[in-house]
C-alpha cells in the first residue's frame, strides 16, 4: 500500500500532508493502515494524494505536535485519538467513521464511535508532550535506579548492620526502578492511546448441534467397533488388568520409610537412665534445682534432640506437701517430679510452666495441664494426661529414671490403646 | 477526820507513804534494768548501720507493711519476704513491680517509686529480715560471655514463655511473660535467679551463673542488633507479617488496580 | 513506524505464519477485547505473584541445601557461631547474610507467596459475589479452587524447608495431624517422614514437592484456567450497551497488554519495595529446629491460621476402643472441617445451580446486591473463616490487648456459632436494602436536591429521572419491567438477564418427591425477598414530601 504513489501533488514537510485511504477497505485493513493514514488537520479541504513516502509520513507525524489553537469548533474531530488532534473533510471523517464502526473480524470486533462513549473534550497539544515527558521521565528514573541497583551491589558495604544496608539499595532501587517501569507503560496505556472502546461478539461456548450430533456419533460408533459393549470376555479381562494396574506405583512406595509397629511407644528412656541437661549433657543432681524450678531432660548418651523427639522431659521440684496426686508423689522422689515434655495433643514441648499455680501451658493451642495433680488437662484440647516418669536417686545423688515411660508418649494414633 | 486525830500514828503514817513510794521506784528500776538486759534484741532495734534504718523507714514510708506484715511474714495479700533475698526487693521494686498497685493477674512493670540507692538500702532492710536468699548479682562482664551459648540456654529454658528474641509471652488466666525490652542485664539475672511470681526459680545449680551471664549477653544483643531485612515488625512472627502483607502488599496492588481500571 | 522496522515487523509475522498458519490466530488475539473493571485485575496479582514466585524461587534453588544433615555453623551470624543445626538452615543462613541480594530474594519470594495467597482469596470472592462461578465457568471455579488449595500447601512446604524453631513446630503438628488418622495414620506419617519425627528425609522430600511436584502442577491448572477465560471471554458488568451476546472493552494489543503489562511492573515493584524495607520469616532469629525447644506466640502463616485456630478453640474429645484411639481433638479440626470446608467450596456453583434450577448461560455479572441469600451465605462462610482466622493467632491478641487467654478462647468457640448466622442475616437484610433504594431509585428518579414549593404550599423535592440506558441496566439487574411510564411488573425471568434458562411458564408438573420438594424450597429461599417487587411503587404511601 505504501509503494502506490501519486506524484501528481508532491508533498512537503512544510505542508502537513493529509493523506486518504482509497476506500474504507483499505481503511480498515490494519492497525498500521490506520496510522498511516490518518486525517491531517489543516482546517480547510485538501488536495488529497492517495499516498505519501514514508519519510513525508514521518514528517507529518512530527508535525502533528505543531497543532494550531484556532480551529474551529466546527471542524474539531469527533474521535478522540488520544491528545493528538485529528481533522479532517466530512468525507474523510465518514470514511474514518465507516472505518471505525464496521466489524474487523468475523466475531464483529469494533470500535465505537465516540458518540457512543465518553465525551469529547477540548484538546491540548500540550498535554500530550506533557504524558509524553511524564512516561519518559519515570523510564528514566527507573534507569536511574536500575544503574544504582547495579553499583550498590559492589559498592555498598556488605555487612553493614548484618547487610541491611545493602538490603535497602538493592531492593528500594529494584522497587523504584519496577515501579516507574510500571507506572511508565499505564501512563503511557491512559494518555497517550487512543480511548476507544471495543465490542466483540460473544459466540455460544456450545458447538451448533449438528456439530454435537456429529461428534457424539462419531465417539459411539468408535465405542462401538471397540467392541466393548458385546464382548464380555475382553471388557472383563480389561477391567481387571486396568484396576490392578496403579498397585505396583503404590507397592513400589512402601520403603519410603520403616513400618511403626511398635516404635511409636518407644521414648528413649530406659530404666536406670541418668537423667542429664538438654544442653549441657551433665546429670542433675538432688539440690540442683530450687523450689519452683524446671529442667528440661533427656536420657543419658542421647546423642541429639532430633534422634529422639519423644524423650524431652521435664524436672520440677515442688515445695513439701505441694503433690496432690498419690500416685504423682509415689513416683516423685524428694518433692521432684519427671512429666512427659511432649504434648499429648500435637507433640509440640510444652514447658511453659507457672511456678505459683502449678499449670504447664503448651504455646500451640493453649491445652493447659495441673502438674501438681498427675498432670491433669485442666483446659484446651489436650484429651489426655502427661505421662510421669518415676524417678530415684542413684547412689551418687544423681537421679535416675525408674523405669521407661509406663504408656506412649506425645500425641494419640489408632494403635495406641 | 483532822490530822490531830491520827496524831498518835501520824509519824509514823508519813513514813509509811515515803516507804511504799521508794519501793515502788526501787521495783520500777530493778525492772527497768532487768528488761533492758534480758530483752530479746529484736533486729528492727539495731540503729547501727543507717542503710537499714534508711531501709526500715522506706519500709514503712511505701506502706510495705500493709501487704507483706510489719515483720515481712507475708499474709493473706502478700507473700513472705522472710529470706527472699535483696535481689528479689532489687527486681521487684527496680522494675516497679511493687509497691503492687492493684491486685490482678500479674504486677506489671512500671515506674519505680524510690531511686536506686534507696532500693538497696530497701533491699538491705528486707534481706535483714530473715537469713538466705540470693544477694543483688554482679553483672559486670557479661558482654564477653558466649552469645552463642546464651542463644541456645535461651531457646531452652526462656523462649517458650518469653518467645524467640524476648518479645513477651501469654500464659494463663490473663497472667504473661514480659518483654525483655526494658529489663536492665542486672534485672534478667535477677528474674532468673529469683524466680518473681509464676516464673520458675533457675538457681544457681540450675542454670549457672557463667550460663546465666551468657544469656543476659544474648537477650541484651540480640535487642539491640539491627534488623537487615527491614522493619521487625515487631519480631513477632507470622501476625504481624500478615497485616503488613494486607495493608501493604494487596492494598498496594488493589490501589495500582484502582488506577489502571475502571470504576464503572 | 519507519520503513525498515516495519518490513522487519511484516517479515517477522511472515516467517511465522508460514511455518504454524498463525495469522488468523494472531489477528484475533491481538483484537481480543477485555472488559476493563479494575476488580477484573485482581486475579492478575495472583497471575504477577506467582510469575515472581517462579523467578525468585529458582534463583533461591541456586542457594539453597535440602539436607537434614548436622552442621556446626561458622559463618558471619555472631549469635548462633559454633551452634550445631542441619544444612538447610545452614545454607539458609549463608543465603541471607552472605550472598549479596539473597535477604532481598528470600523477602521478595516470601511476600510473593503471601500476597499469591490473599490475591487468590480476594479474586475468589470478587468472583464467587458477582456470580462470575456460573455456567460455562463452572469448570473454571473448580480449578480455581484446587490452585487455592496447592497454593497453601505450597506456601506451607516452602517455609518449613529452613527447618528453622518456627516452621518446624508447624511440621510437628503436621506429623501429629497425619499419625491421628485412625487405620493408616502411623503408617502414613512413617512413610512420608521415614520413620520417626522428625528423621532425616523429610527436608529433601519437602523439597522436591515444593520445587518441583506442586509448581507443575500449579502452572498446568493455571494455564488451563488462563486458556478458558481467553476462550470464554471475560464476564463482565451490566452497563450501556452491554448484552450476554457482547464484550466490550479496550483490544488486547496494544492497549490491554500495555495496561497489564504495567502493572506487572507495578506488582512486581510493590513486592520488592515490602522485600526491601519489611523483614519477614527472621529464620535467624528463631533459631534451628529442636524438637526439645519452642517458643511462644507460635504461628504459621496466615493462610494456616484457620486450621490452627480450628485447633485450639476443638473440645478435647478423643475416644479409646478396644486398644484404639480416635483422636476427635485432632481429626476434626484438622482434617475433617477443612474437606469439608474446601468441598463446600468447591460444590457450591452445583448446589446453587441445582437450588435455583438455573442452568443458563451467564455472563454478565451480577451486583452482590441482587443476590441477597447468595451473597449472606457468602457473608456467613467468611465470618466463619475470620472466628477461625482470629483463632488462630488468639495468644498475640491476648498480649496486645491484656485479655485472658482463656477467655479468647471461650469467646470464639461462641462466636463460631453464633456469629455466622448473623452474618448471613445482616448481609441478606442489607442487599434488600440495597434493592429497595434502587427501585426508588429507578422509579422516582434522582434526587436533585432542590426543593420547590408549589403554589398550593406544598413542599416538593424535584427529583430527575435517570438516564434511559441506565435504567434498563437498573431494570434488568433488580428483574423488574419496566413499561413506557416507568411501572415495573413483576419479573417473569430470574432477573438477571439469563439466556436459554427454563421459562417458569413451561414447569406445569407438581414436584414430587422429597428432593424436589427440598429444591423447590431451597429455590423459594433463595430468590426470597421480604415482599414481592411493588407493581407499581406509586401505590405505596410515600415516605418524603416527595410527589
Amino acid at each position: 500500500m505504501s509503494k502506490d504513489k501519486d506524484d501528481e501533488t508532491p508533498d512537503t514537510p512544510a505542508e502537513e500532508t493529509p493523506e486518504a485511504p482509497k476506500t474504507a477497505a483499505e481503511a480498515a485493513g490494519s492497525v498500521f493502515g490506520r496510522l498511516k493514514h490518518p486525517v491531517s488537520t489543516s482546517g480547510a479541504p485538501r488536495q488529497r494524494s492517495t499516498s505519501a513516502s514514508a519519510r513525508e509520513i514521518e514528517g507529518e507525524v512530527l508535525h502533528r505536535s505543531n497543532m494550531a489553537s484556532d480551529v474551529p469548533d466546527a471542524v474539531r474531530p469527533r474521535r478522540k485519538v488520544g491528545r493528538r488532534r485529528t481533522e479532517g473533510t466530512p468525507a474523510a471523517e465518514a470514511a474514518a467513521a465507516a472505518h471505525l464502526t464496521r466489524p474487523s473480524d468475523d466475531d464483529g470486533t469494533h470500535f465505537l464511535p465516540e458518540s457512543e462513549h465518553g465525551t469529547s473534550e477540548p484538546l491540548d497539544p500540550r498535554e500530550d508532550k506533557f504524558a509524553e515527558l511524564t512516561v519518559a521521565a519515570l523510564f528514566g528514573l527507573a534507569t536511574v535506579a536500575t544503574i544504582f541497583v547495579c553499583v550498590a551491589y559492589f559498592a555498598i558495604p556488605e555487612h553493614e548492620r548484618l547487610g541491611q544496608w545493602m538490603n535497602f539499595a538493592l531492593g528500594g532501587g529494584l522497587a523504584i526502578a519496577l515501579l516507574s517501569v510500571g507506572a511508565g507503560f499505564v501512563v503511557w496505556a491512559k494518555r497517550l492511546i487512543p480511548h476507544d472502546v471495543a465490542v466483540q461478539e460473544r459466540h455460544h461456548s456450545y458447538s451448533p448441534e449438528e456439530e454435537e450430533l456429529a461428534t457424539e456419533e462419531t465417539f459411539l460408533k468408535g465405542v462401538t467397533t471397540l467392541g466393548l459393549g458385546q464382548r464380555k470376555i475382553l471388557r472383563r479381562s480389561l477391567l481387571g488388568i486396568v484396576a490392578l494396574l496403579p498397585l505396583p506405583a503404590v507397592i513400589f512406595l512402601w520403603d519410603l520409610g520403616p513400618m511403626p509397629r511398635k516404635r511409636l511407644r518407644k521414648s528413649g528412656w530406659k530404666a536406670g537412665d541418668r537423667l542429664v541437661d538438654v544442653e549441657t549433657n551433665l546429670p542433675i543432681k538432688l539440690g540442683d534445682l530450687e523450689i519452683g524450678g524446671i529442667k528440661t531432660v533427656m536420657p543419658e548418651n542421647f546423642g541429639k534432640p532430633e534422634d529422639h523427639a519423644l524423650a524431652p522431659t521435664m524436672l520440677i521440684r515442688f515445695a513439701p506437701g505441694e503433690i496432690r496426686s498419690k500416685k504423682e508423689r509415689a513416683w516423685s522422689k524428694n518433692d521432684h517430679v519427671a512429666y512427659s515434655k511432649i504434648c499429648t495433643h500435637a507433640g509440640c514441648p510444652i514447658s511453659l510452666y507457672e511456678q505459683q499455680t502449678h499449670h504447664l501451658l503448651c504455646p500451640c493451642h493453649q491445652s493447659t495441664f495441673d502438674m501438681a495433680n498427675d498432670a491433669k488437662v485442666i483446659f484446651g484440647p489436650a484429651a489426655r494426661n502427661l505421662p510421669q516418669l518415676e524417678l530415684d536417686l542413684d547412689a551418687e545423688g544423681y537421679f535416675i529414671a525408674k523405669a521407661p515411660y509406663d504408656q506412649p508418649v506425645g500425641p494419640s494414633y489408632w494403635e495406641r490403646g | 477526820m483532822t490530822p490531830s486525830t491520827l496524831a498518835a500514828p501520824g509519824a509514823g503514817g508519813r513514813r509509811r507513804r515515803f516507804a511504799s513510794a521508794a519501793i515502788v521506784l526501787v521495783a520500777l528500776g530493778l525492772l527497768t534494768l532487768l528488761y533492758g538486759a534480758l530483752a530479746p534484741r529484736g533486729s528492727a532495734a539495731s540503729s547501727s548501720d543507717p542503710d537499714l534504718d534508711a531501709g526500715r523507714n522506706l519500709f514503712v514510708k511505701y506502706s510495705c507493711a500493709s501487704c507483706h506484715g510489719l515483720n515481712g511474714e507475708g499474709g493473706q495479700r502478700a507473700p513472705s519476704l522472710i529470706g527472699v533475698g535483696e535481689a528479689s526487693v532489687d527486681f521487684q521494686v527496680g522494675t516497679g513491680r511493687m509497691p503492687l498497685q492493684h491486685h490482678g493477674a500479674q504486677a506489671p512493670r512500671k515506674q519505680p517509686v524510690m531511686d536506686e540507692d534507696q532500693i538497696h538500702q530497701l533491699a538491705k532492710y528486707v534481706a535483714s529480715l530473715g537469713p538466705g536468699g540470693p544477694p543483688i548479682p554482679d553483672v559486670t562482664g557479661y558482654q564477653d560471655a558466649d552469645i552463642a551459648y546464651g542463644g541456645a540456654l535461651f531457646r531452652t529454658n526462656c523462649a517458650q514463655c518469653h518467645n524467640f528474641v524476648g518479645a513477651g509471652g501469654e500464659l494463663t488466666s490473663g497472667k504473661y511473660a514480659p518483654s525483655l525490652a526494658e529489663a536492665t542485664p542486672t534485672q534478667i539475672y535477677e528474674a532468673m535467679v529469683t524466680g518473681p511470681e509464676n516464673m520458675p526459680v533457675f538457681g544457681d545449680k540450675t542454670i549457672t551463673p557463667e550460663q546465666k551471664l551468657a544469656i543476659v549477653n544474648y537477650v541484651k544483643s540480640i535487642r539491640a542488633q539491627a534488623d537487615p531485612g527491614g522493619a521487625g515488625l515487631g519480631r513477632i512472627g507470622p501476625v504481624s507479617e500478615t497485616l503488613a502483607g494486607i495493608l501493604v502488599g494487596l492494598g498496594g496492588c488493589v490501589l495500582a488496580a484502582l488506577w489502571i481500571g475502571t470504576r464503572a | 513506524m519507519s520503513a525498515p522496522a516495519e518490513a522487519a515487523a511484516k517479515r517477522s509475522l511472515r516467517y511465522v505464519d508460514d511455518r504454524l498458519g498463525s495469522a488468523s490466530f494472531l489477528r484475533k488475539s491481538m483484537n481480543k477485547v477485555f472488559p476493563d473493571h479494575w476488580s477484573f485485575l485482581l486475579g492478575e496479582i495472583a497471575m504477577y505473584s506467582l510469575i515472581i514466585l517462579l523467578l525468585t524461587g529458582v534463583y533461591l534453588t541456586l542457594f539453597f541445601h535440602a539436607s537434614s544433615e548436622t552442621v556446626v555453623y561458622h559463618g558471619r551470624y555472631a549469635p548462633l557461631r559454633g551452634v550445631e543445626m542441619t544444612d538447610a538452615y545452614a545454607s539458609t543462613l549463608h543465603l541471607s547474610f552472605d550472598v549479596r541480594g539473597g535477604l532481598l530474594i528470600r523477602q521478595i519470594h516470601h511476600w510473593a507467596a503471601l500476597l499469591f495467597v490473599l490475591s487468590i482469596i480476594t479474586h475468589l470472592f470478587r468472583v464467587f459475589f458477582t456470580g462470575a462461578f456460573r455456567k460455562p465457568r463452572t469448570l473454571n471455579w473448580h480449578i480455581g479452587t484446587v490452585l487455592l488449595i496447592l497454593a497453601i500447601l505450597e506456601g506451607f512446604a516452602g517455609y518449613s524447608l529452613p527447618d528453622d524453631l518456627l516452621s518446624g513446630t508447624g511440621i510437628r503438628i503436621a506429623y501429629s495431624v497425619m499419625e491421628s488418622i485412625p487405620l493408616v495414620g502411623s503408617y502414613a506419617a512413617y512413610l512420608v517422614f521415614g520413620g520417626d519425627f522428625p528423621g532425616v528425609d523429610f527436608i529433601p522430600r519437602l523439597f522436591v514437592i515444593h520445587v518441583l511436584l506442586v509448581p507443575g502442577i500449579i502452572i498446568a491448572l493455571f494455564s488451563a484456567h488462563m486458556m478458558m477465560i481467553w476462550h470464554q471471554k471475560h464476564t463482565d458488568f451490566p452497563g450501556p450497551g452491554k448484552t450476554e451476546h457482547n464484550v466490550v472493552g479496550t483490544v488486547f494489543f496494544p492497549t490491554f497488554i500495555l495496561k497489564t503489562n504495567g502493572f506487572l511492573f507495578l506488582v512486581f515493584g510493590v513486592l520488592a519495595l515490602m522485600g526491601a524495607f519489611l523483614q519477614i520469616n527472621p529464620v535467624w532469629l528463631y533459631g534451628p529446629y529442636n524438637p526439645s525447644q519452642v517458643s511462644a506466640g507460635s504461628q504459621p502463616d496466615f493462610y494456616i491460621f484457620f486450621l490452627e485456630g480450628s485447633l485450639r478453640m476443638m473440645p478435647n474429645w478423643e475416644t479409646t476402643l478396644w486398644g484404639h484411639t480416635i483422636s476427635w481433638n485432632i481429626l476434626i479440626p484438622g482434617v475433617i472441617l477443612p474437606g469439608i470446608m474446601f468441598n463446600l467450596l468447591a460444590m457450591y456453583p452445583a448446589i446453587e445451580s441445582w437450588a435455583t434450577k438455573d442452568r443458563a448461560f451467564h455472563n454478565l455479572l451480577q451486583r452482590p446486591r441482587d443476590v441477597p441469600v447468595r451473597t449472606g451465605l457468602g457473608v456467613m462462610a467468611l465470618t466463619f473463616y475470620g472466628v477461625l482466622f482470629i483463632g488462630g493467632q488468639n495468644d498475640i491478641l491476648a498480649r496486645t490487648f491484656d485479655w485472658s487467654l482463656q477467655a479468647t478462647t471461650w469467646t470464639l468457640r461462641v462466636l463460631l456459632i453464633t456469629l455466622p448466622p448473623i452474618g448471613f442475616y445482616i448481609a441478606k437484610r442489607w442487599c434488600l436494602g440495597l434493592q429497595r433504594h434502587d427501585e426508588e431509585l429507578l422509579h422516582h428518579g434522582i434526587e436533585t436536591g432542590i426543593i420547590r414549593r408549589l403554589p398550593s404550599g406544598e413542599y416538593i423535592e424535584v427529583t430527575a429521572p435517570l438516564p434511559p440506558q441506565r435504567a434498563a441496566v437498573l431494570a434488568m439487574q433488580l428483574g423488574v419491567e419496566v413499561d413506557g411510564h416507568g411501572n415495573g411488573h413483576a419479573p417473569l425471568t430470574t432477573g438477571n438477564g439469563a439466556i436459554g434458562g427454563e421459562p417458569e411458564a413451561t414447569k406445569l408438573r407438581k414436584p414430587v418427591g422429597p428432593i424436589n420438594r427440598a429444591r423447590d424450597m431451597l429455590e423459594g429461599f433463595f430468590f426470597e425477598r421480604s415482599e414481592p417487587p411493588k407493581a407499581n411503587p406509586e401505590d405505596e404511601e410515600p415516605k418524603t414530601l416527595s410527589h
